[in-house]
């Protein structure tokens, strides 16, 4: 999912903002938070976001710096397409071209199409 | 009492028999605004009796000599002997109860769905303000690799296509996707849609009312596939199905839109018969039906009333 969580959307704030790949420290320096994280908890935080490949990393030097994987406005309208899915399977509020659809019956299905054909 | 008793069996049987009976009806898939009709008849029938019921046993209780003419008087008073007198604050409250308790919280449901509904509608306009727009279908297309599409309802509606969909599939299937969507919106299927939520979280325990808002889902998307179908043909739109399906990816949750898309794609290809003209006759004449019985039960003794209070006085 590409939903971000409060911390998540801080420390994205700061990797956009900059010109340039940050490392853990470098995050760390530019979080305007009161009171100041723990780095610990930045290094989780930018791994998370790493395996949800929002953001890419490079070796610089011991550390790993980080850059987004996205320019903002490429990341917001893709995060749009995760909330549509979110709404469309709580309920009512909007439609969806398709529902449910168990894997195993798709073959079937080609089969059906093919065999109209004919 | 006879009255009384005899709305609530009936509501109870139309509450577990009316959705078993829909569920096997083979002519639903064939006609799916038909469906939707007799599936909203079977649930206003049901509410109608139910209230019917606590209006039945209210009315001989709260009748006081001299309130009205004496041509009312007497006619109260045999509807009294008819529909019971049994007294008691008890009773007259289970009644009142009967009466407005089901309107009430359909009501109340309905305005939490509805207000749910607007908000996140709104939420969700501001998040697709300014994003690119497909130029032949004018819809909003938003980034993503999966192929989906959206309509969302109000303000003269908008359609939403991942910029997957737009990629994958070619220029007919795309007029099929959109082509549905619209039916949705000319279709005003958001309310119908609505209604039967609101009806399913108010009485969710009947079976009638638990199955509606999954049958109204996937009737609502029949209807769509129709309209589309007419449009565009139905191979193209079963095609557009298909392909979307395919590039879901696999094991995803049960949806709550969207209906059941196996069945789509099958009815798309085999084209079920739709009910002739007798057929459609006996559906709505079937609807009517269930909504007249109650009315029926309570005119019954009326009808007996006022022919004897014409003759004493």
């Amino acid at each position: 999912m590409r939903r971000l969580g409060e911390l998540e959307a801080a420390v994205m704030d700061v990797l956009w903002s900059a010109p340039g790949p940050l490392t853990v420290r470098g995050v760390l320096g530019l979080l305007a938070r009161e009171p100041e994280l723990a780095y610990t908890t930045v290094m989780t935080v930018l791994d998370n976001l790493h395996r949800k490949d929002v953001v890419t990393r490079e070796r610089v030097g011991r550390a790993w710096a980080y850059r987004p994987a996205l320019a903002r406005e490429e990341f917001d309208a893709e995060a749009m397409a995760s909330v549509l899915e979110s709404a469309a399977d709580r309920g009512a509020t909007l439609m969806r071209f398709i529902g449910k659809i168990p894997p195993e019956e798709l073959a079937q299905l080609r089969a059906l199409m093919d065999e109209d054909r004919r | 009492m006879t009255a009384a008793a005899l709305l609530l069996a009936y509501a109870a049987a139309l509450a577990v028999l009316g959705p078993r009976l829909l569920d096997r009806a083979a002519w639903t898939a064939g006609a799916p605004r038909l469906a939707i009709g007799t599936w909203f008849a079977t649930a206003g029938s049901f509410l109608l009796a139910v209230v019917l019921a606590g209006v039945v046993i209210v009315v001989p209780l709260e009748v006081h000599h001299g309130a009205g003419g004496e041509f009312v008087w007497h006619c109260l008073r045999e509807l009294r002997e008819h529909y019971g007198t049994v007294g008691g604050t008890a009773l007259a409250a289970a009644a009142v109860v009967l009466m407005c308790a089901a309107p009430a919280r359909l009501a109340a449901s309905l305005a939490v769905v509805l207000r749910e509904a607007r908000r996140e509608r709104g939420r969700l306009r501001r998040g697709l303000a300014g994003l690119p727009v497909e130029p032949e279908s004018g819809a909003v297309v938003v980034a993503g690799e999966r192929p989906a599409a959206y309509c969302l309802p109000d303000r003269g509606g908008l359609i939403v296509l991942t910029s997957g969909a737009v990629s994958m599939l070619d220029r007919e299937q795309l007029r099929a996707v959109v082509a549905h969507e619209r039916a949705h919106l000319r279709g005003h299927h958001h309310r119908l849609a609505a209604v039967a939520e609101a009806a399913g979280r108010g009485f969710g325990r009947l079976p009638l009312f638990a199955r509606l808002p999954e049958r109204i889902g996937h009737l609502v998307e029949l209807a769509a596939d129709d309209a589309a179908a007419r449009a565009v043909g139905s191979r193209v739109l079963a095609k557009s199905l298909l392909e979307v399906a395919a590039a879901q990816a696999p094991g995803g949750a049960l949806a709550a839109s969207g209906g059941d898309t196996v069945a789509r794609i099958e009815r798309l290809l085999r084209r079920p018969a739709a009910p002739g003209p007798a057929g459609i006759g006996t559906i709505l004449g079937g609807n009517l039906a269930a909504l007249a019985v109650p009315l029926l039960i309570v005119a019954a003794p009326v009808v007996t009333a006022v022919g004897v209070a014409c003759c004493r006085i």
